[in-house]
């Protein structure tokens, strides 16, 4: 059992990396859309600056170079909001804050809902991830295969967005196992307790 | 046996959808778990082909790659850096100490200050806290009844829900296929009304019942004239800045909600660092606590499509829409039911995932008895408010009970919500009865006439009389 418990504290570690990851894309993708948007608009502004006064030309340049490359700025965007949500998924299962619909789980006792998380974890999560990785491998294997271009011009790779939805699944699923073994503690090990276990709303 | 099952395939996947929903297993893998399930059911049962669940791929591929629920993260980070960035403290004290000498001043200012966080952020969490650290002790001080004083700060964070620029209506723009711009427009009508209807309450309250809603004594107004002038000005001008950038940009045409909600994000910051607020602490509980809950709101969205991608190919749709469509009463029957079911179930589920299993099942029914989905959707928005302030479910009363001090009884909490839950329901009978509430500021659908469209199509230009291309970068175009 203490080895099991130790692989459930290396998948936990190993998905804190992705969560961390995902967090900085918050970041970086609302700065980057922001950007995005007042580039956009700003954009005959900064023409007429660089016609104007010619010690700015260089902003030509930038504005050309924005201009053949905003197609792929703009899905940027979302690749990080896929990336975003596909690896941070793990990591709010484990910190439990996938929503629950908590009318029965809310009255139950710790030990009700413990096997509750383990059930639900093998038959409902694990199945749920192996479906996915299944349907959404063979989809990236044919991205990377043929080559696939966004159809937007100057657009990016579409590989890499792809490869994201089987991995996050992936890393879902690991979670899943992580979680099931801690669940397995709980119900057999006296005394310990699954750190984030579900709190009951105070009263 | 299995005849039976094959010919109540939907029936019985609802049921199925209640059952595994109500275990408690998080709602996202339990609903993509009905859909896979009841799936491989109908293909064993020859109801659905064996490739229709390949779909899903595309289902998901269609969810990251879906550029408005970018609208999720940006306005959740928008909300937590506005909570902490010291706005909602300018703007309560100064209207505080402004409306404070009349009975019932606290209360106004709240509400009014709850508009305006409102046309802000989108996101309730960030209204409540941010009006409830600071009004709360405050109200509690001068003696405003506790009940009232949770209430109405728990209320006037949910008008977040509705007033533009709402996370809800972005988000129920998406599902019922309708554009972000219109639904905030439909939704400034009922917004207003909210308000008013909320203050017309409060004014009600200093008649029959002062002793909740007391004036402040003159010793509690430290601000006159100039200096008390100068804090509501320090406190609306950022305010209105702000209202610019993100609502102003939308109903201009510049930018895309979810662009709006970036350029909020970024004002935040600014915001936040002109009042000193600003810190890397700040900034990296936003992310994160913003990462999770995108994570939850769109894993919700994978297991619904799941769900519904399954239950239309066992023939939900027509199942549902056959029951709602035979309803009596015809169009106000369908609404007073839809809204009754709606009012129920939110006391269950939260707003995300009633937009995202719910209305799917509601719009196509709607839009056959020929209801305005703009105005069906801001009802809807409507009337989800309330799932925000049912007790003892609803998320502003767990906000309001996360910061009010242990003396405050949940109790109270709860008994104090039920006033505002019945004037949201006074809303959503208006806006019923009135659609113009939400339509009159909407230019009415252009009529295509088939014969005139067959004649432009006739007299067409040559393509040598259409100016020469310009650089226009135009506004960016979903894939």
């Amino acid at each position: 059992m203490e080895r099991l418990l130790d692989i459930s504290r290396a998948i936990d570690a190993f998905n804190q990396r992705f969560g961390f990851i995902a967090n900085y894309l918050v970041l970086f993708a609302a700065l980057l859309s922001a950007a995005n948007a007042g580039f956009r608009y700003g954009i005959n502004a900064l023409i007429q600056l660089s016609r104007d006064f010619h010690f700015l030309s260089g902003i030509q340049t930038l504005v050309s170079w924005y201009g053949n490359n905003s197609n792929a700025f703009l899905e940027a965007q979302w690749y990080m909001f896929a990336a975003m949500v596909m690896f941070g998924a793990a990591w709010t299962l484990k910190v439990n804050e996938h929503v629950r619909v908590d009318l029965f789980y809310g009255w139950v006792s710790d030990r009700t809902r413990t096997w509750i998380d383990l059930l639900g974890a093998i038959f409902f999560l694990m199945p749920m991830c192996i479906i996915y990785v299944y349907f959404t491998w063979p989809w990236f294997v044919d991205a990377w295969n043929a080559g696939e271009v966004s159809t937007n011009a100057g657009g990016l790779m579409r590989w890499p967005v792809k490869l994201i939805l089987p991995v996050g699944f992936v890393l879902v699923a690991l979670q899943g196992v992580s979680e099931i073994i801690k669940c397995v503690a709980a119900l057999s090990i006296p005394g310990y307790r699954r750190e984030y276990a579900y709190e009951k709303p105070l009263q | 046996m299995i005849d039976f099952v094959t010919h109540n395939m939907a029936p019985l996947m609802f049921a199925g959808l209640i059952l595994f929903m109500i275990i408690g297993y998080p709602a996202s893998f339990s609903l993509a778990a009905v859909g896979l399930f009841f799936g491989f059911i109908g293909i064993e049962l020859g109801l659905i082909r064996p490739d229709f669940l390949g779909n899903l791929t595309f289902q998901l591929f269609a969810i990251v790659s879906n550029d408005l629920l970018l609208a999720i993260p940006f306005f959740t980070l928008m909300g937590t850096i506005l909570e902490r960035c010291g706005l909602a403290e300018d703007l309560l004290e100064g209207f505080g100490q402004l409306f404070g000498p009349i009975r019932g001043g606290l209360s106004y200012a709240v509400i009014l200050v709850g508009a305006v966080l409102g046309a802000i952020t989108g996101t309730v969490a960030a209204s409540v806290i941010a009006m409830g650290i600071i009004s709360l002790p405050v109200m509690m001080r001068y003696g405003y009844s506790v009940r009232h004083t949770t209430g109405v700060i728990a209320a006037s964070g949910t008008i977040t829900q509705l007033i533009p620029p709402s996370l809800v209506l972005v988000v129920l723009a998406d599902q019922l296929g309708r554009s972000v711009g219109d639904m905030y427009l439909g939704a400034m009508g009922p917004s207003a009304i909210q308000v008013a209807l909320f203050a017309a309450y409060v004014a009600l309250l200093s008649f029959i019942k002062p002793e909740d809603v007391p004036a402040l004594p003159p010793e509690a107004r430290t601000l006159r004239g100039w200096p008390l002038i100068w804090r509501c000005i320090r406190g609306m001008v950022p305010s209105i800045i702000l209202i610019f950038l993100v609502l102003g940009t939308i109903f201009m045409g510049l930018a895309t909600p979810t662009e709006a909600g970036a350029m909020g994000v970024v004002g935040g910051f600014v915001l936040a660092w002109l009042n000193r607020r600003l810190s890397w602490d700040l900034v990296y509980q936003g992310m994160s606590s913003t990462m999770r809950i995108t994570a939850m709101v769109v894993f919700i969205l994978i297991g619904a499509r799941t769900f519904s991608l399954v239950f239309q190919g066992v023939g939900g749709k027509e199942w549902i829409e056959g029951m709602l469509t035979s309803l009596p009463g015809g169009v106000i029957g369908f609404l007073i039911f839809v809204n009754i079911f709606v009012f129920v179930i939110a006391f269950f589920l939260d707003f995300f995932e009633i937009a995202f299993i719910i209305i799917p099942l509601l719009a196509p029914a709607a839009e056959k008895l020929g209801i305005d989905l703009i105005w069906f959707g801001v009802l809807i928005g409507a009337n989800v408010q309330t799932s925000f302030m049912h007790p003892p479910f609803g998320f502003a009363l767990f906000y309001v009970r996360g910061i009010a001090p242990p003396s405050v009884r949940s109790s109270d909490i709860y008994i104090g919500a039920i006033p505002w839950v019945f004037l949201q329901v006074i809303l959503v009978a208006i806006v019923i009865a009135f659609p113009k509430t939400v339509t009159f500021l909407l230019e009415p659908a252009a009529k295509v006439d088939p014969a005139k469209v067959e004649e432009q199509l006739r007299n067409l230009p040559g393509l040598e009389m259409l100016p020469p291309p310009t650089l226009d970068f135009g506004p960016p175009r979903r894939n």
